[in-house]
């Protein structure tokens, strides 16, 4: 393809994402995954403490934001008391970005608890602060938090654990081809004495993640952009995704158009 | 609010930039690259130093700990790759590191990935809860791949490693599709998100 015929085809792309990010869906979009998850975690009881580990790469994470912001804002409503892991180093800046979106969607933005980063964990203070635990940035060492630190960041407050409710999994970076909820599956679940693991993942690691939810060791998993957005849409999130959810599927009709077009054209010029 | 504005404006500006390489591929595009590329590696050093030898090392040594002496004294070796007489015991660490390594993963992953998923096949086989049109494709897929990849011997075909190698290389095509089009649909996903950055946060279009 010459430089013209890329050109083109990118200012196309580029207008029609532009064009249909003024548009919104009102139909109610709804998957088995979002449904099963939605059930599932609204076992949990309200005001329980729960673990988050954050496994998040840019490239991911712009899939699974929908569904993470709208599982902060869901965690925020049931006063839950949450303790963040990040096993990345953009984990952290996710994090404080998906926040910070919920508070500006917020009526009440003091109803939104405040996020501190402690270093370890901290009991829940009066004003609800969620924390923070900064101690493994770097994917490569997702294995070893797991296997052999996975309490050290809780230093002496070990003893407070035993009424972890859930441990959630958000993201799937990891270490020598596992992603991290399968990391954690492995080295970790033990040491957590079985408790519940939720998973958001992208959707290229759903084929290694699926078995796992089918044998139990992931109670409930969102994987991909269009569960990621039925997961915000079912649970009515104060963040509108609409727009984009329509931008993304007008693309992906775009791009399959250019792929069958390019097949023909190769099947055509081998014929000739 | 002010800083924040100046964020914005180096963001479209980058991303007008690495958007510009759909035409050509340009001197200002690839500076911008390098520049991503080095903002990457300078931040994962920093991290690994901060966290490798100043959380995990320095701090318990500082703190009396004498047993971290061990990885610290056998980490040294392998940044002497010019020394030959320090250099020389790298391989032994390394290969103690792949050992513990591999004797703490197998038995996890036998026991998480194996063990756990044939306990949940063979009930599933006694109740006759399963069709066998959902598992042959899988079974058919899985032991042609193994076959060709392991028990084929080199350079003789024979009939039967013909029909095999079929059946491999079909399920791995479809493999390779699937994880292609799930990565086609993340990059979308990545694309759509810096147009509406450009159109909602930077243009305020909409």
């Amino acid at each position: 393809m010459n430089d013209r015929g890329r050109l083109i085809i990118g200012i196309t792309l580029i207008l029609l994402v532009a064009i249909s990010l003024n548009f919104s869906y009102d139909s109610f979009v709804k998957s088995e995954q979002s449904t099963d998850f939605i059930n599932k975690i609204s076992a949990i009881p309200d005001g329980s403490l729960v673990v988050v580990h954050l496994a998040l790469l840019y490239d991911e994470s712009i899939e699974i934001e929908p569904a993470f912001t709208t599982l902060l804002w869901y965690l925020s409503r049931k006063k839950m008391e949450v303790v963040f892991i990040p096993l990345t180093i953009e984990s952290g800046f996710i994090l404080e970005n998906s926040a910070e979106t919920v508070r500006n969607f917020l009526l009440e933005k003091e109803a939104f608890p405040e996020i501190v980063s402690t270093g370890s964990y901290r009991a829940s203070s009066p004003n609800h602060s969620w924390s923070i635990c900064n101690f493994t940035p770097g994917s490569l060492f997702a294995m070893r938090h797991f296997s052999l630190d996975y309490l050290g960041c809780y230093n002496d407050k070990i003893e407070q654990l035993h009424d972890l409710q859930a441990v959630f999994v958000v993201g799937s970076v990891g270490f020598d081809g596992m992603p991290a909820p399968m990391l954690y599956t492995l080295f970790g679940q033990k040491a957590q004495l079985h408790t519940p693991l939720y998973v958001i993942s992208s959707a290229q690691k759903r084929p290694m993640l699926e078995p796992l939810v089918k044998t139990g060791q992931i109670r409930a998993m969102i994987s991909g952009n269009y569960n990621s957005l039925a997961f915000a849409a079912q649970l009515q999130s104060p963040v509108d995704y609409s727009k984009k959810s329509v931008a993304i599927t007008a693309l992906i009709v775009a791009v399959i158009f250019l792929l069958v077009g390019m097949m023909i054209n190769t099947l055509f010029r081998k014929k000739e | 609010m002010q800083l924040y504005n100046i964020g914005v404006w180096i963001s479209a500006l980058l991303t007008l930039i690495v958007l510009s390489a759909m035409f050509r591929e340009n001197r200002v595009y690839r500076a911008v690259e390098s520049y991503f590329i080095g903002l990457s590696a300078a931040l994962l050093g920093y991290y690994l130093f901060v966290d490798v030898i100043y959380m995990r090392i320095a701090t318990p040594l500082m703190s009396g700990n004498l047993l971290y002496l061990i990885p610290l004294l056998l980490s040294i070796p392998i940044f002497f790759r010019r020394i030959p007489v320090i250099y020389r015991g790298t391989p032994w660490i390394v290969a103690m590191g792949i050992g513990v390594y591999i004797a703490v993963v197998m038995t996890r992953i036998f026991d998480g990935l194996v063990l756990r998923q044939l306990a949940l096949f063979i009930p599933t086989f006694h109740t006759g809860g399963f069709s066998w049109s959902d598992v042959t494709p899988l079974l058919s897929g899985v032991i042609a791949t193994a076959v060709l990849f392991h028990f084929s011997p080199y350079k003789k075909v024979t009939i039967s490693g013909k029909i095999f190698d079929s059946v491999a290389v079909i399920s791995m095509v479809v493999a390779l599709g699937v994880l292609l089009g799930y990565t086609v649909a993340s990059y979308i996903a990545l694309f759509v998100d810096r147009i509406y950055f450009l159109i909602e946060t930077f243009l305020k279009m909409i």
